[in-house]
């Protein structure tokens, strides 16, 4: 559904992703996985037509869309939750939801009815200014938001970040309630490796803007493999628990 | 230290060429220009050469702190009205500016000294002000120097007491010809350059490329920005003193909106990140002007007559000035100073500006 | 009293109008963080379209000689029009600028109207009459108010109520003060940059329209410049009120607009022509120790 082929991203001089290569089929959830600064953020930037690479080339669906703006890519079902949530802080939650609703496919009144029915927290809250809601709901909102547009592929950049572990688990659920039940195509990224690979069917491990590993999660579980790829080889100090966990 | 010294005048001795190459350049202008033009159009040429003075002064703020000024032209003012205060005639001066102090009405100073002087005064409310804002960033900058410049018009456009508010002073020594405009316009340049080359100077671009790691670095970026303001209005203010001796007649006006724009577009179109930029900025506009001010007046172009309407000169360089904001935005120059071509890139690297286009993209 | 409600009646009629003033240049700020300085001269373009191009004296109504419904209208398109096309052949070009270059921006446009008006219909201040009527006085309770005051007040009022409702319940409204707070995110979400800003410029531009009328007929003049000084007032109304907010720049349209009729009011005689002097002083002061103006709004404060 997704691919993404050879894409290189520069800020001013300076490279931040390189020659990268990924690919997303229908259905999937997908994790991009690396520490600050690895690139993650950039390439999702990019799909979503907020970042213009100088090389490469993306393809949703057989279509090129590198360089398109992101209200274009936004109308071809792509939406894009950025690191930290980004709602508009003064908007109440229903008028955040309802920018979401811009596009105008359904019926604004219909669509906020399902957003509220998978999210009761954000109807009891609708009134309220959006910057008045936890990091939790804010997230909910967030996700919300982008189905509003009635995406087919959901990119997600640290939707764990600055949540608590509770909280961080229903987010997920909520992810892949979307996968099954709706067939939405995810594409995640995060820094804290465990518990995506409950959730995930396939990982990119990214490091200086390049990928260094990708895998099926099933076959990756050992996570030796996982940890080198994500600090590089020798670079370590941390080290992987029994279960997964990168300490 | 010693080592240091000798690194600072070896860096300012190779970069040389640049102030050189600038005062060739202007030495050139001014001896073509009287000799070419019509004693009629010698008028331009001065005020050119005392724009090139006036330009230098805001270029040493703007080019290296990186901060754009709507505000020098206040500077401007305040120095064209304090050699009109030192050098008029008394008798005039106790009938018409009343509220003048004594010290100024009853005297008349030899007008050299006064143009210094007034550069003086100019810095001394340039420290002033300079110590107020100094703290602000880029945009809340800019609106305060906006402000100054609309207060001191304010004040001297109503304090007929002592500038003789919107009826005019007049009766200035006038004695600027265009080879002692182009004097004053090497001196200019001179000062421009050393503030330029010197450490300060260096650590200031610098610290306007990254606030943060200058700040680390123990730069005092807030007491240099403080002092690129205090020279470059004093510059500015002497540029106004030179421009009064030039016109003979002053009036709040002419330091107001209209002289802001002109300026602005000097260093803008000439290349906002060095001094060459500003220098070149001024010879640039003026041609635009002058020919289409010869148009306004009528040109035969073969068998042809054109002659444009009155006011395109302005037109005519506003338009000039947003298609270089938009397609050039760092200017002719680019940002780069001129120098001789040996040794170039050493000299180039050392002190071209960071803050190089006038359509700097903010970092995120 | 009838004094104190006369200077109240002009702090609010002054007030009213650089509010409108300001609304527009803070519509525009707040999705594009370009302060436009050629809002003034937008003003300036909606009284001269209201005569005919020439360079004499006397004015020729054009426009200005239709039913008043049609000449808000009309007055309203031209300036809107104006503020569309300076987008579309200058701002847009500078998109990604700093909002210190999209004040210079601004600038280079504002010379070039000014001077291109000054070019068309010549130097001379010309002389109007437009809507005599309202330069009657009414009679109420023993005080004299020009009827212009009321309706300024009144239209004031209105335009705001109807733009809050249009922000606050309408979609377009909604996508506007969501670009307005987060531009790239709006955008993310499918809103259309090209319509949004379309949308604040002709909107800016239907204020600067209104203001052109009601400050036209005030003074029953028309010159090259004289927009400047509204938009000079304007411009410390956004600041005061705090840059980015419009509610601000309503608040700091009435603040500055009370506050210079309190100058005008209680300055000694001799102090008086100083009012733009302190006024200028006082945002100096606020930039200095308040810069995110009376309603925090934090455009203005460095992240450093």
């Amino acid at each position: 559904m997704l691919q993404v082929q050879s894409v290189s991203i520069r800020y001013g001089r300076v490279t931040v992703v390189r020659d990268l290569s990924l690919t997303v089929a229908r259905g999937e959830l997908v994790c991009v996985l690396g520490q600050n600064g690895a690139g993650k953020s950039s390439v999702m930037a990019a799909v979503a037509g907020g970042i213009v690479p100088y090389r490469g080339n993306i393809l949703f669906e057989q279509m090129p869309i590198l360089a398109r703006s992101p209200e274009y890519i936004a109308r071809l079902g792509i939406s894009f939750i950025p690191e930290g949530r980004r709602v508009f802080p003064e908007l109440t939650v229903g008028e955040n939801l309802l920018v979401g609703g811009t596009i105008g496919r359904g019926k604004p009144a219909d669509d906020l009815n399902d957003i509220y029915a998978y999210f009761p927290r954000l109807k009891e809250r609708h009134s309220a200014p959006a910057r008045q809601l936890s990091g939790g709901e804010q997230q909910m909102l967030a996700i919300g938001r982008a189905l509003m547009t009635h995406p087919t592929l959901m990119l997600i950049d640290e939707p764990s970040l600055g949540l608590a572990p509770r909280i961080v688990d229903q987010v997920y659920e909520i992810l892949l309630h979307l996968r099954n039940d709706r067939g939405m195509t995810l594409l995640v990224n995060e820094q804290s490796t465990t518990r995506i690979l409950r959730y995930a069917d396939r990982i990119y491990v990214l490091r200086n803007g390049s990928i260094q590993l990708e895998g099926k999660t099933g076959m990756l579980r050992s996570g030796d493999a996982i940890q080198k790829a994500y600090f590089g080889f020798g670079e370590g100090g941390a080290s992987m628990t029994a279960d997964g966990r990168v300490a | 230290m010693a080592g240091d010294r000798l690194q600072g005048f070896s860096r300012i001795a190779r970069g040389a060429s640049t102030p050189l190459l600038l005062i060739a350049l202007v030495a050139l202008v001014t001896v073509s220009g009287t000799v070419i033009l019509p004693a009629a159009k010698q008028f331009a040429l001065t005020e050119m050469l005392v724009m090139v003075v006036i330009a230098v002064g805001i270029s040493i703020f703007i080019s290296n702190t990186g901060i754009i000024s709507f505000g020098h032209i206040g500077f401007t003012c305040l120095g064209a009205y304090a050699t009109a205060w030192m050098t008029c005639d008394p008798m005039w001066k106790s009938l018409m500016l009343r509220d003048l102090p004594s010290f100024l009405a009853d005297s008349q100073y030899p007008p050299l000294l006064a143009i210094l002087l007034s550069g003086v005064w100019a810095a001394f409310i340039a420290g002033i002000f300079g110590a107020a804002i100094v703290r602000l960033s880029g945009i809340a900058a800019a609106i305060a120097t906006f402000a100054f410049l609309i207060i001191v018009s304010s004040v001297y456009s109503n304090w007929g007491d002592l500038t003789a508010g919107t009826s005019s002073i007049i009766n200035i020594p006038t004695f600027i010809t265009p080879p002692i405009a182009a004097c004053f316009a090497a001196a200019a340049i001179i000062v421009g350059y050393l503030f330029r080359a010197s450490r300060i100077g260096l650590m200031l671009r610098a610290s306007s490329d990254d606030v943060i790691a200058a700040h680390a670095s123990a730069i005092p970026v807030l007491r240099l920005r403080l002092l690129a303001m205090i020279l470059s209005a004093f510059v500015a203010g002497s540029g106004g003193a030179i421009y009064a001796h030039f016109v003979g007649i002053l009036s709040p006006d002419n330091f107001y909106l209209s002289m802001t724009f002109i300026t602005l577009a000097m260093v803008v179109i000439g290349g906002i990140g060095s001094l060459s930029g500003a220098v070149v900025g001024v010879i640039v506009v003026t041609i635009i002007v002058q020919v289409l001010r010869l148009f306004e007046t009528g040109v035969l172009l073969g068998s042809v007559a054109i002659k444009l309407p009155n006011g395109s000169q302005e037109v005519g360089l506003a338009i000039a000035w947003i298609l270089f904001l938009i397609f050039r935005p760092r200017g002719i120059l680019g940002g780069v100073e001129l120098c001789l071509p040996a040794r170039a890139w050493a000299h180039r690297k050392m002190l071209s500006s960071h803050l190089v286009s006038a359509a700097d993209t903010p970092r995120s | 009293m009838s004094y104190f409600v006369q200077v109240a009646i002009d702090a609010l009629s002054l007030g009213s109008l650089y509010a409108l003033a300001a609304l527009g240049l803070g519509l525009i700020f707040s999705i594009l963080r370009l302060i436009n300085f050629a809002h003034g001269d937008f003003i300036t373009i909606g009284a001269y379209s209201l005569i005919v191009p020439s360079a004499s004296a006397t004015a020729a109504f054009f426009i200005g000689a239709w039913h008043w419904y049609a000449v808000v209208l009309a007055v309203c398109i031209v300036v809107a029009m104006f503020a569309l096309l300076a987008d579309n052949l200058v701002f847009r070009w500078v998109r990604e600028a700093t909002p210190t270059t999209l004040l210079t921006a601004s600038f280079g446009v504002s010379y070039l109207i000014q001077n291109s008006v000054l070019l068309i219909y010549g130097a001379r201040p010309k002389a109007i009459d437009l809507w005599p009527v309202l330069n009657s006085q009414l009679s109420v309770a023993g005080l004299r108010i020009p009827l212009l005051q009321i309706v300024t007040i009144l239209t004031t009022l209105a335009l705001v109520t109807v733009l809050t409702f249009f922000l606050k319940f309408t979609s377009a409204g909604i996508q506007m003060r969501a670009a307005a707070s987060d531009f790239t995110m709006a955008r993310y979400l499918g809103v259309r940059a090209d319509r949004v800003i379309a949308l604040a410029f002709g909107l800016s531009g239907v204020l600067a329209a209104v203001v052109s009328l009601l400050f036209a007929t005030q003074t029953g003049s028309l010159s090259f410049n004289m927009g400047v000084p509204i938009a000079l007032f304007a411009f410390v109304a956004t600041v005061v009120g705090g840059l980015g907010s419009l509610e601000g720049s309503v608040l700091g349209g009435f603040s500055v607009g009370i506050t210079m009729t309190l100058l005008q009011a209680l300055l000694p005689i001799s102090l008086r022509p100083f009012r733009d002097a302190f006024a200028f002083g006082l945002i100096l002061l606020l930039l200095i120790f308040r810069p995110s103006g009376l309603v925090r709004a934090s455009a203005l404060v460095d992240r450093v």
